[in-house]
């Protein structure tokens, strides 16, 4: 095969992807949640046989875009309908409240509290501050939100200076 | 290529779609959002499999499989690292301090093969541009490095001043509908 078709291949797939990509709107292929990442990969992998001919671009157009379709779809009909939504992207699972951490919660998502700590330590929290947490969430797109007690929180400017 | 062939493609890339939702939903938040290097490597591994599946390069029955063990192990390991702390160890691997009390450890960055230069890089997307003020940076199992401040570098909070506001608090509003 020619060197040249290849490279023609390479532009015809990415020209094609970003036409798919860019019509689908930001949140498709955004890495919002894990499911969006397999997506993207996905999509990826579709281009590489592409590019070697193994299958023709009709093929390939149509595969990248159903795929593509088909989340756009599933994004629309999760802005109508509320139950569809918190089964195809998930609820948050609330890990933590009121400086105490759920076994129960932390079973369903298999997280040990040695994970529950270095999440906290993401979010800048050691673990003997924990009692400064009024809620810990996992969220779906698989990172842990903190809510602080309003003691903990940040002084805010008009709490100071007035206005606001 | 015919219009029946691009009509199976088309079944089959909607059909794979549904299989992964399933399947990401049933591994659960954990998987792949956070946590361990190697959940990213089974994301890549099922997002590989899945294309021969599209193109019909290997038969439905072959891919599912292929992705169905992929899935059940996964799902296996996620218990047994929650089960047992030494499974843990193994599999998710150990937190590993790089800054303690201001001090760089030579030992944990020489372990995870980062220069200062990368911690310095991890201390200042935290904002933090002086050593002192970091109480422990930590290289997490998932590779993102935490950084905890002393608590004389933390910003003012609200009991510091004993404000009332901090009785009331401001929670999050929830729309309606």
């Amino acid at each position: 095969m020619g060197l040249l078709a290849i490279a023609v291949r390479a532009l015809v797939a990415y020209g094609l992807l970003l036409v798919i990509v860019r019509a689908s709107g930001k949140r498709t292929v955004a890495q919002s949640s894990p499911f969006d990442l397999v997506l993207a990969l996905v999509l990826g992998d579709l281009v590489d046989d592409l590019l070697w001919a193994e299958v023709g671009l009709a093929q390939f157009a149509v595969a990248a875009g159903t795929l593509v379709t088909v989340e756009t779809a599933v994004a629309l009909a999760q802005g109508r309908w509320t139950r569809l939504h918190a089964w195809v992207t998930g609820e948050p699972a609330v890990l933590l409240r009121d400086g105490r951490a759920l076994p129960d919660a932390l079973r369903r998502e298999r997280m040990r509290e040695t994970e529950l700590d270095a999440h906290l330590r993401l979010r800048g929290l050691d673990r003997d501050r924990r009692q400064d947490v009024a809620i810990a969430r996992l969220e779906p797109v698989g990172t842990v939100s903190i809510e602080k007690v309003a003691r903990a929180n940040p002084v805010e400017r008009r709490e100071v200076f007035g206005g606001g | 290529m015919d219009a029946q062939e691009l009509l199976f493609t088309g079944l089959r890339a909607l059909l794979v779609y549904i299989v992964m939702l399933f399947v990401m939903r049933l591994l659960g938040k954990r998987t792949i959002g956070n946590f361990s290097a190697f959940d990213l490597l089974v994301a890549l591994m099922l997002g590989e499999v899945v294309d021969e599946i599209i193109y019909g390069d290997v038969s439905l029955a072959q891919g599912m499989v292929a992705i169905f063990v992929l899935a059940a192990v996964e799902y296996a390991n996620s218990w047994l690292s929650y089960g047992s702390a030494a499974a843990n160890r193994w599999l998710e691997g150990e937190p590993t301090p790089l800054v303690v009390d201001g001090a760089l450890q030579r030992d944990g960055m020489r372990k995870e093969r980062m220069h200062e230069r990368d911690v310095l890089a991890e201390l200042r997307l935290e904002g933090i541009d002086d050593l002192r003020k970091v109480k422990r940076a930590t290289l997490e199992t998932d590779g993102e490095v935490s950084v905890i401040r002393q608590r004389w570098a933390e910003p003012v909070e609200k009991g510091d001043l004993d404000l009332e506001e901090a009785e009331r608090g401001l929670p999050l509003r929830r729309r309606r509908g």
